[in-house]
């Protein structure tokens, strides 16, 4: 096995020597040239704002404004790690990132236990539950029920940003398990696919169909922070460059390209841009608008799984669904 | 041996149906299906009638996501409901019109099957927190959850009446451990772990609890005939071989499970299951076809049919969706092939014959 292993602060990787006999190669590329930029804006992103909720916390006079700073930190921080997770491959699926950072929908009461425990290091934040941490535990914190300086629940709320933190600083320092070219071109695909699938249909669609359903407003992940449609421009950002960026050696399209599938790699193409025009500008009111958005996405989903997949050689047809 | 051509089949098929009474019977006259698949516009259900030689789509509902299995309502209404995501339930009716949609708690997803008694439903569940299977029980008036029993176990299927003990269910659980950020990317398949329960159906409790020997067989798809349940089985072994070569069908008589082996390969998975007369029909989507099993669980044969997975038991034929045809089969009469055009069916149909 061959492992990747990426300096934190500079972003950049150093080869192990234990290989796939030459396999690696598109694994590395993967990694190289989206994985390790985009784990390094995370880390980068996220020791900000440590600083950012302990000024907060220590402040006296200039509460509001600091409670501003913290605020703004949170956002900055949103948007690295929307674009790193929006396709969870590598060190973000061995990690389990996802749900370490971004549990949803967090959950209050856990939340107010664990400000109660008054976890003070890593330690005790180890016994603290994932529903009571991370981005959405915080997001909680800064604009559901605003934490006031030199309060329990401030100093939770440093607990929390340090871990969120500690996980990223983890994230761009994870070896990479180097896989063999056609168990990552799977994975890949299979993750694009269900990281669109997040985004259309979890964080976008749903949330829409339950509120025209039931009468009343949607209620979108990151809403409290008015940051949902931040967070689906960041998410879709991702997904079109893994599809179609040609700056990227692993995209879809260049993967298609190098099989001679050219044809596919245009259809794709295609598809991209009409979801991409689609994307431009929405908002968390204008639903129909939301969800003709979503149809494109579904459709581009669909293009995916029923061409691009067979030409790349990957299965994920209907027939090919286990466990259904 | 292997029966593949036509008249073995028909001969397998009339061995294991017992009536004759139906034999007259125009084959597939006035059938009406309901299904779910997928259109290129997108996931729907409805009802498809059998006439002119094509299942021709009568009714149908634009759904958001993808959805598995069917259930007709003691009231005629029909359910259906997501698997992957999970996240609906809908109440609808054979006109197409959607009555009732009930959305998933959350940490919470349906895994696509869901049984009533006309007063509640019993839901299968996965918490999304710790993967922890669970029967979802349900008003069936409003579709609200009054509780939440655990599968003990993982990855819950299909669920069933127990013929056996009244009062009882019989809760498949697949045991394949998923992940939700991972997706159909399976991981830790070492740590499966799938078993049939027995659960009470008024308090929860765990009644009984049987595994395989093979830890890598789930079990999934549940059909009872008479007192012996047939139980469909998807293979999870690491190695290809292991796998094409993997049973697709146990049994269980209320007190042991057992595996039931093929004398030709059927690529270790089982789509769905019935009642088939005296004995079982599986579908095999990855071996394109149908095996047919006899009520000792001998084989009796092999119908082939591109993707067929979904069937439906009506009470003198069974119903075999495929990928582009559909087959009635019947005893001693030809069956007919009806396409099935311009649709892709999903796993499951039921008749409303």
């Amino acid at each position: 096995m061959r492992r990747i292993a990426c300096n934190t602060t500079l972003g950049a990787c150093l080869f192990s020597m234990v290989g796939l006999a030459g396999a690696a190669n598109l694994s590395a590329d993967l990694h190289r040239a989206w994985s390790v930029p985009r784990a390094a804006e995370f880390a980068d992103a996220s020791a900000r704002l440590t600083p950012a909720i302990a000024a907060l916390c220590a402040a006296s006079e200039e509460a509001e404004s600091a409670m501003r700073i913290a605020r703004r930190q949170w956002l900055d921080v949103l948007t690295p790690w929307e674009r790193l997770s929006a396709v969870a491959i590598g060190p973000v699926l061995e990690r389990r990132a996802q749900r370490q950072i971004d549990f949803m929908p967090t959950r209050p009461r856990l939340i107010e236990k664990a400000i109660q425990d008054e976890p003070t290091d890593a330690a005790a934040m180890e016994l603290v539950g994932t529903p009571a941490k991370g981005l959405p535990a915080l997001e909680w914190l800064l604009w559901v029920k605003p934490i006031q300086p030199d309060s329990k629940a401030c100093r939770y709320a440093l607990q929390v940003a340090d871990e969120i933190a500690r996980e990223a600083k983890a994230l761009a320092a994870a070896p990479v398990v180097a896989s063999d070219d056609a168990t990552l071109i799977g994975e890949l695909v299979n993750q694009w696919v269900g990281g669109l699938e997040r985004l259309r249909w979890a964080n976008m669609e749903m949330p829409a169909r339950i509120a025209l359903t039931n009468a009343r407003p949607a209620e979108f992940p990151r809403a409290a922070s008015g940051a949902a449609a931040a967070g689906w421009v960041a998410q879709w950002r991702s997904l079109r460059e893994l599809a179609t960026d040609t700056s990227i050696p692993v995209s879809l399209d260049a993967l298609l390209r190098q099989r001679g599938a050219d044809s596919t790699a245009e259809a794709l193409a295609q598809a991209v841009r009409r979801a991409d025009a689609a994307m431009h500008d929405l908002d968390t009111v204008d639903l129909p608008r939301l969800l003709e958005a979503a149809q494109l996405l579904a459709a581009l989903k669909r293009l995916v799984e029923e061409q691009v997949a067979p030409a790349l050689g990957v299965n994920i047809g209907f027939s090919d669904a286990d466990g259904d | 041996m292997r029966m593949r051509n036509r008249r073995d089949f028909l001969i397998g098929l009339a061995a294991i149906f017992a009536a004759p009474a139906w034999a007259s019977a125009h084959v597939g006259g006035s059938t009406r299906l309901a299904a779910a698949w997928r259109t290129a516009g997108g996931y729907q259900v409805g009802i498809l009638q059998a006439a002119g030689g094509r299942l021709a789509v009568s009714a149908a509902i634009d759904v958001p996501t993808r959805a598995h299995a069917l259930l007709r309502e003691p009231g005629g209404t029909l359910l259906a409901i997501a698997r992957r995501p999970g996240d609906w339930l809908l109440r609808w009716d054979e006109d197409g019109r959607p009555l009732a949609w009930r959305w998933i708690e959350p940490q919470r997803a349906f895994t696509g099957h869901v049984i009533s008694d006309g007063n509640t439903l019993y839901v299968a569940e996965t918490d999304l927190d710790s993967g922890a299977g669970l029967i979802g029980v349900r008003d069936a008036k409003t579709l609200e959850k009054r509780a939440e029993w655990p599968t003990h176990g993982i990855d819950p299927h299909q669920l069933v009446w127990d013929a056996g003990h009244p009062g009882a269910l019989i809760v498949a659980n697949g045991g394949v451990p998923t992940r939700p950020e991972s997706g159909r990317v399976k991981v830790d398949l070492d740590r499966m772990d799938s078993s049939l329960v027995r659960i009470d159906a008024t308090s929860g409790e765990l009644l009984g609890q049987w595994r395989l020997d093979d830890r890598r067989l789930s079990l999934r798809h549940l059909a009872w005939n008479g007192r012996l349940l047939g139980i469909a089985l998807q293979a999870e072994h690491a190695v290809a071989s292991d796998k094409t070569a993997a049973p697709v069908l146990a049994v269980f008589d209320g007190d042991s499970l057992r595996p039931i082996t093929s004398p030709q390969p059927l690529a270790g998975y089982g789509g769905d299951i019935a009642p088939v007369g005296s004995g079982f029909a599986v579908s095999c989507p990855r071996a394109q076809g149908v095996a047919l099993f006899a009520a000792d669980a001998s084989w009796q044969g092999w119908m082939p049919l591109t993707e067929a997975c979904a069937l439906a038991a009506a009470p003198d034929q069974i119903w075999v969706g495929g990928r582009l045809q559909a087959l009635a089969l019947k005893a001693t009469t030809p069956w007919n092939r009806w396409a099935v055009p311009g649709i892709r069916l999903d796993n499951h149909w039921i008749s409303l014959a």
